[in-house]
């Protein structure tokens, strides 16, 4: 049977009440599932780039004195790219290969300890211990007062001491970037901090230690060149890769995904249950003339897919259009997207949802048929005898 | 079409009802066969039974020497789709469907007509039933009579050798009757075997044989 046979078939039932019912139904499901999988897809990802993204989690601080010899046998380890002096000392280190996102140092807390400093909020600084952070405007975003935009900042390699004129509440004053302030462990622009330009020239830099960073290449080999280092009884810390607060809070995006798709189990069929009865004397007149058990399956599955890929198309504009209007709240965005240097969108997300519609369609669905359908009599069908 | 000791019961509230019992027959085509009895005596069981809509409880049905109890349900519906026409009492047309649309539904899966002879073919099927001012008529909007003529050309959409009528003129005024009686007589002269259930006197003006069911028992068979 061909598919322009089946939309003989269903062509004016498509749109009848009840379908059009199930239709609601199943976009608020469709809905449900693409924010819990979507939710689940940032957590995930979160936690992927927490690991791939920031050098922190693949730096072994080696804090003891450790020999010129030492030093040399560690950087011809297999997985180490470099072994480096903790480059605490000058304001510029916080800060060592601004360049590449990836390797970006970003602490400004002990040069604030040692200068005295304190971080303000709301206003821009007056005093000479004053720095403001861009996070601390919030909800006013400096990138967007200066147009201040982020290819710029990330493509900068020398951004520390750079003079901006900042506008806040009818004042205007030219500030340096002084550093940048750890929240997410995370370069962004929203995590610049900034000082009165006359007081960058006079900050005492942060007193040098003897304390070394030996960087490796993939977070899966820092364990490997860890035991190595503990072989040749140099005191090392490995950075803990996980964080205990994200690794909880992934079970909740992960339960509402199986709830949502529980839910939707138990919705569509509910519905496929309904509309099945509601059309078991055509399904009997179908069978009296002819129509095997497989040809209706046919006609009923393609015409639940359609109503699912329809559901599936406004949901999915009606997502978009949600998930642009957030994405441009700017606290929401700096949450979501902290973490990821392109706003990108969740496409598996997208296909997960796709699919699970269509494999419960198709469960519930052949279940049903075999229960209601196959089982009986075509009198029976046609006389709606159940 | 062979019926070998063919029974039919149904299991009612913990009592046994024989509807057909041991009954044995062998129709032919070219020929109109009327079933009559009273109510409740088994004749539409029978009808049933022979279109393939009921299973019988025990006995052996062939039709061109093929035992309908070994066929499977792609077996089953393609010797419906071939070689059966329904007509039922109640006409069981798809409400969604305009009436020449309703005479297509059985085309569609029949591979022997193709695509772009449907339309012509129900509308040629419509005429022959008197209904060619009505093909884009959905069944609500519809008379009993003309219902039952719809019903009609769909049971002769896929031109079945054998056409089986449950009642047809049962809903239907004396002019609609004879109208629907004539149609199947005229099948019956065409070479097909035309077998009618019928309460009406009427259907012994037509048919060729006359078979008696009382009790579930083929009591008598006369010969016109």
């Amino acid at each position: 049977m061909k598919i322009s046979d089946i939309f003989f078939v269903i062509k004016r039932r498509f749109l009848e009440k009840r379908n059009i019912i199930f239709m609601f139904v199943s976009c608020f499901l469709i809905f449900s599932l693409l924010i819990s999988l979507t939710i689940y897809h940032y957590f995930n990802n979160y936690k992927k780039d927490e690991l791939t993204r920031n050098s922190f989690y693949r730096t072994i601080s080696v804090s003891s004195s450790i020999t010129p010899h030492e030093i040399e046998e560690i950087v011809n380890l297999d997985h180490v790219i470099y072994i480096k002096k903790r480059n605490q000392g000058t304001l510029s280190l916080t800060m060592k290969n601004f360049a590449n996102f990836k390797d970006a140092d970003i602490d400004i807390k002990p040069l604030l300890d040692k200068n005295e400093l304190k971080i303000i909020k709301g206003r821009l600084p007056q005093n000479a211990d004053e720095v403001v952070c861009a996070t601390k405007f919030y909800p006013y975003e400096i990138d967007e007062r200066n147009g201040f935009n982020h290819k710029y900042f990330i493509k900068d390699k020398n951004l520390i001491g750079t003079s901006f004129t900042i506008n806040y509440e009818n004042v205007t004053k030219t500030l340096k970037i002084v550093g940048t302030y750890d929240y997410f462990k995370v370069m962004d622009s929203m995590n610049t901090c900034y000082i009165n330009e006359e007081l960058f020239n006079t900050l005492v830099p942060i007193d040098p230690k003897n304390d070394y960073d030996i960087k490796i290449d993939k977070n899966e080999n820092v364990e490997e060149v860890a035991s190595i280092l503990k072989n040749m009884g140099i005191n090392y810390h490995v950075p803990q890769t996980s964080n205990g607060d994200m690794e909880s809070l992934k079970y909740i995006p992960i339960f509402a995904s199986l709830l949502a798709t529980l839910i939707s189990y138990l919705v569509i069929y509910y519905f496929i249950k309904k509309k099945i009865r509601y059309h078991i004397s055509d399904y009997g007149i179908l069978k009296a003339t002819g129509y095997t058990n497989k040809e209706i399956y046919k006609i009923e599955l393609l015409e639940n897919t359609l109503i699912f890929t329809l559901c599936f198309i406004i949901t999915t504009i009606i997502f978009l259009l949600v998930y642009y209007y957030l994405i441009n709240i700017p606290y929401v965005s700096y949450f979501v997207f902290t973490s990821t240097e392109n706003l990108r969108l969740p496409l598996t997300s997208f296909l997960l949802t796709y699919l699970i519609i269509f494999i419960l369609n198709v469960i519930c669905l052949k279940f049903l048929m075999k229960y209601l359908i196959n089982n009986r009599s075509v009198y029976d069908l046609l006389e709606d005898k159940l | 079409m062979n019926l070998e000791n063919i029974t039919k019961t149904y299991n009612l509230k913990n009592e046994q009802i024989t509807a057909l019992n041991n009954l044995t027959y062998k129709f032919e085509k070219g020929k109109l066969y009327a079933i009559m009895g009273h109510s409740g005596s088994g004749k539409s069981t029978l009808i049933k039974i022979m279109g393939l809509i009921e299973k019988p409880t025990s006995g052996k049905y062939t039709i061109n020497n093929t035992d309908i109890s070994t066929l499977n349900d792609k077996e089953l519906s393609l010797l419906r789709m071939k070689h059966i026409g329904f007509i039922f009492q109640e006409f069981y047309l798809n409400d969604h469907l305009k009436a020449y649309e309703n005479v297509i539904l059985p085309m569609l899966i029949n591979p022997e007509i193709p695509k772009n002879d449907r339309q012509k073919r129900a509308l040629s099927l419509l005429e022959l039933v008197g209904l060619q001012e009505r093909i884009n008529h959905f069944p609500k909007e519809l008379s009993g009579g003309e219902k039952q003529r719809i019903a009609m050309a769909r049971a002769l959409a896929n031109d079945p050798e054998i056409i089986l009528a449950d009642e047809p003129t049962g809903n239907l005024d004396e002019e609609n009757e004879t109208i629907i009686f004539n149609y199947l007589k005229e099948l019956s002269e065409k070479g097909k075997c035309v077998i009618v259930v019928s309460h009406s006197d009427n259907v012994k003006k037509y048919a060729d044989e006359i078979l008696i069911i009382q009790k579930g028992k083929l009591e008598t068979h006369e010969n016109i």
